[in-house]
């Protein structure tokens, strides 16, 4: 059903619309490739797979800067240097500043890269998720108002926090449609109707 | 005005063919305008607007909403058309209009 124009475009086609891609010249060559990067952004796909990515590196930076508070969080998972049964964490400090200075480098940086990319994934994650539900909903509704945040919000909340049972995912829902929701009236604060006219102050 | 270089300049005016151009013209004029007014009521928010681009939700709204008018209209036009719809036949109330309002013509 779809949309193939009044009939014009089939008497007197456009000449480079559906050209083979040799046979333009340079720039109608750059012109159409621009043409197509710019469809890819704009589309469902691409903008879940730019905000997963940007999400990623986002959370691998903050991963990175968070790792070396993690000692004081009651929430910190224990690192496999602290865990060995039967050994109590001071001595297991001592060990660990006995060792030369290059390993414990070493070790202090492959803690910071694993927290890092769990950090990095999981910022992954709630971008991705969100972006794809928000840019489906939208397209499904076809209207633009805030209701498309709210349902991305939730699902994406709730799918984080689906495995630690039902209750953990409603909670979850919740808390990240209020905070889309937050987000999105405050962006659209300071929407309204275009003034009249240029002349009154 | 080229008179030498015009490459229709060895056909004729035919009236009757002017005739069915204006006949065309009106009838897609009026089509596109619709379309565009209804589509625009329907698609496009009148409170408030964030950007100068259109939204994905626009977008869609307005394939859509072209896609539709488009094709009833084309259903419609061929189903009238297959009836043998025409000022003679169904629109015989026009000549009187015409007759009490000498300038609507338009």
């Amino acid at each position: 059903m779809g949309y193939e124009g009044f009939g014009l475009d089939h008497i007197n086609p456009p000449p480079h619309k559906n050209a083979p891609f040799k046979s333009l010249t340079q720039e109608q060559q750059a012109e159409r490739s621009a043409e197509l990067m710019v469809d890819f952004m704009t589309s469902c796909p691409g903008k879940t797979i730019i905000s997963g990515v940007t999400g990623f590196a986002l959370g691998g930076i903050m991963g990175l800067f968070l790792s070396s508070m993690a000692y004081d969080t009651p929430l910190h998972t224990p690192s496999p240097t602290t865990s060995i049964a039967g050994i109590n964490g001071q001595a297991m400090v001592k060990q660990f500043a006995d060792l030369p200075m290059k390993q414990q480098i070493r070790l202090q940086f492959s803690d910071m890269g694993k927290k890092s990319y769990s950090s990095a994934k999981n910022f992954g994650y709630i971008g991705m998720i969100y972006s794809g539900v928000e840019c489906t909903v939208e397209s499904i509704r076809a209207k633009n108002d805030i209701f498309n945040g709210l349902t991305a919000g939730c699902l994406t909340g709730g799918g984080l926090a689906y495995k630690n049972g039902p209750q953990a995912a409603l909670v979850g829902c919740a808390g990240f449609a209020a905070f889309s929701l937050a987000i999105d009236l405050y962006m659209k604060s300071e929407d309204g109707k275009p003034p009249k006219n240029d002349f009154n102050e | 005005m080229s008179f030498f270089l015009n490459q229709y300049g060895s056909q004729d005016v035919s009236e009757e063919k002017l005739q069915i151009a204006e006949v065309q013209f009106d009838a897609m004029c009026t089509t596109f305008n619709n379309i565009l007014k209804t589509c625009m009521e329907k698609c496009i928010p009148h409170e408030e607007y964030s950007e100068g681009d259109l939204t994905k939700g626009e977008i869609c709204c307005i394939d859509r909403c072209v896609a539709k008018m488009h094709y009833s209209n084309r259903l419609i036009g061929a189903y009238v058309q297959s009836r043998g719809f025409g000022p003679s036949t169904h629109l015989r109330h026009i000549e009187q209009f015409k007759r009490d309002v000498p300038d609507a013509d338009s």
